[in-house]
């Protein structure tokens, strides 16, 4: 007992580190959403030199290590003279890299949506990002829920890779705090939990979100 | 002299330098309701697909009320193709209603109506709104407003499909076997809202296996064959005296199969 009381004074610094995992992941996620459905409309541009390159950003993206690719953006932008602060650089890497993954998810969904969906907002005269905003993602999204939720509590496990850029996060100050207490099982039990608790809270999100859109009666 | 409220003028396509239509010209007047009738594969949804450019002819012209769709003429005489919201905006002017109803299933039924006014014409929302109600009234489905398309019936979701054609106000409606999907017992109530249309002098091209509601309904009857038109009749005139050979045997075909007349059905619930 004695030594789990240890433990209480550095209670306040693991809730600081799973606030800090929080918001990390949270905007990661941001980036994730938004930069995966740009490189998936622009996966499936007209433009083909487009599709190229989010080709290419998307197999870079998905066959290099997420570490090298966040020290790319931490130590080689500031040499081109874009200092990035190591949460911001962290959230971009963990996003960019999702990303990735999120437009293949969505892309694959949109391939299960009959083509007379676009069709009948083409026919209407909506203008092509209406269709896509309105139409298409919409659906892909709905299509494709579990399998981005699956990615997205994936993002959530790998943000402990900030702690090589100095992000205080959990695990980082778990570590911290388990240098100072030498007290490895009880601190990495908790942090263990924490994750634990952000994922059930994710997936019983996408859960209520998922029954929603069943209330809409998909048939797919 | 009024003009055409579409007219087709040397209209050419092709896949991949196959030519599936070859030249084919037609005027629809204001008002006119013309049935297309043919074999399967004679180019009938082709054709109803270059005239809103959802399939952009190969050559030849498509005109809506006088205006040139797709394409314009450049100051050198060369015809180029339009920008997308350009293009855009002349599909406004034409509905389009498919076999496949194609509605949007996360969309309730009001939903799937209004989306042409609020986001294509940037109406306020209480009145497309106003206007979505009103429509699904006239197809008999104002009870059903709130229902997604999974929860209706196939003939339910054509009647949503044709009020969202309807609230673009189009000058024109183009319908791709509107009934072909349908169970025999469900056609009838879409029909009952397409003669009505009809009687109300909305300009409407129609492809149809529906022999019946075309002889009754139509002010035209077009028969395609080999993507080109081989019979532009009315109906009767069609149907007691063809004039080409292939219609005679069009005709034999499908009366053989009975000629099921279109009731008025009561399209309300
Ligand atoms: N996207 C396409 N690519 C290649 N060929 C096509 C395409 N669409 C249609 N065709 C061909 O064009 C011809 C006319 O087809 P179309 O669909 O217009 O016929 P249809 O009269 O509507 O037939 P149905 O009664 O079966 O609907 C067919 O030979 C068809 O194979
Ligand atoms: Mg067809």
């Amino acid at each position: 007992m004695s030594e789990l009381s240890n433990l209480l004074p550095a209670l306040p610094e693991l809730a600081r580190g799973f606030a800090i995992t929080i918001a990390l992941s949270l905007c990661a996620m941001v980036v994730s959403w938004v930069v995966g459905a740009i490189v998936l409309v622009v996966r499936l541009s007209p433009v083909a030199p487009l599709r190229i390159l989010a080709t290419i950003f998307i197999s870079f993206m998905r066959g290099t290590p997420a570490l090298v690719q966040l020290f790319l953006i931490f130590f080689t932008l500031p040499m081109i003279g874009i200092k990035v602060p190591p949460f911001v650089a962290a959230s971009i890497t963990l996003g960019l890299n999702s990303s990735a993954y999120v437009a293949e998810i969505l892309r694959g969904g949109l391939g299960s949506l009959h083509p007379g969906q676009a069709e009948a907002a083409e026919a209407l005269g909506m203008r092509s990002w209406r269709i896509w905003t309105r139409v298409l993602l919409p659906q892909a999204v709905r299509v494709s829920l579990p399998s981005i939720t699956n990615e997205l509590t994936l993002l959530v496990k790998t943000t402990p890779l900030a702690s090589v850029v100095a992000v205080t996060e959990l695990s980082f100050a778990g570590q911290i705090i388990i240098a100072r207490t030498f007290q490895p099982t009880a601190v990495l039990l908790s942090i263990a939990a924490a994750f634990l608790v952000l994922n059930l809270i994710l997936t019983s999100l996408a859960g209520l979100l998922e029954r929603r859109f069943d209330i809409a009666g998909d048939r797919r | 002299m009024t003009i055409p409220a579409l007219r087709t003028e040397a209209l050419r396509k092709s896949f991949n330098g196959v030519e599936v239509l070859h030249g084919i010209d037609l005027s629809i007047m204001p008002g006119e309701t013309v049935c297309i009738v043919g074999a399967s594969g004679s180019g009938k949804s082709t054709f109803l697909r270059c005239l809103n450019w959802l399939s952009p002819a190969s050559s030849g012209h498509v005109y809506l009320n006088g205006e040139l769709i797709g394409v314009r003429e450049t100051a050198g005489g060369s015809v180029v193709p339009l920008a997308h919201k350009q293009l855009q905006e002349q599909r406004q002017r034409i509905g389009m209603v498919f076999q496949s109803f194609n509605l949007w299933p996360h969309r309730t039924a009001l939903e799937n109506v209004m989306e042409g006014p609020r986001i294509v014409l940037n109406q306020p929302g209480a009145q497309a709104r106003a206007t979505a109600e009103r429509l699904l009234e006239r197809v008999g489905l104002a009870e059903r407003r709130d229902f997604y398309p999974a929860q209706l019936s196939g003939g339910q979701q054509q009647r949503v499909a044709i009020a969202r054609a309807l609230a673009m106000k189009p000058e024109v409606i183009l319908f791709d076997e509107p009934t072909s999907a349908l169970d025999p017992e469900l056609v009838g109530e879409v029909l009952a809202v397409m003669k009505e249309l009809a009687s109300e002098d909305t300009t409407m091209v129609v492809v149809t296996h529906e022999i019946g509601f075309a002889v009754e309904v139509a002010d035209r009857l077009i028969l395609m064959d080999g993507g080109q038109i081989i019979e532009d009749a009315p109906p009767r005139q069609f149907i007691e005296a063809p004039r080409e050979e292939r219609s005679r045997r069009f005709l034999d075909q499908v009366l053989s199969r009975g000629l099921a007349p279109v009731h008025t059905i009561h399209t309300s619930e």
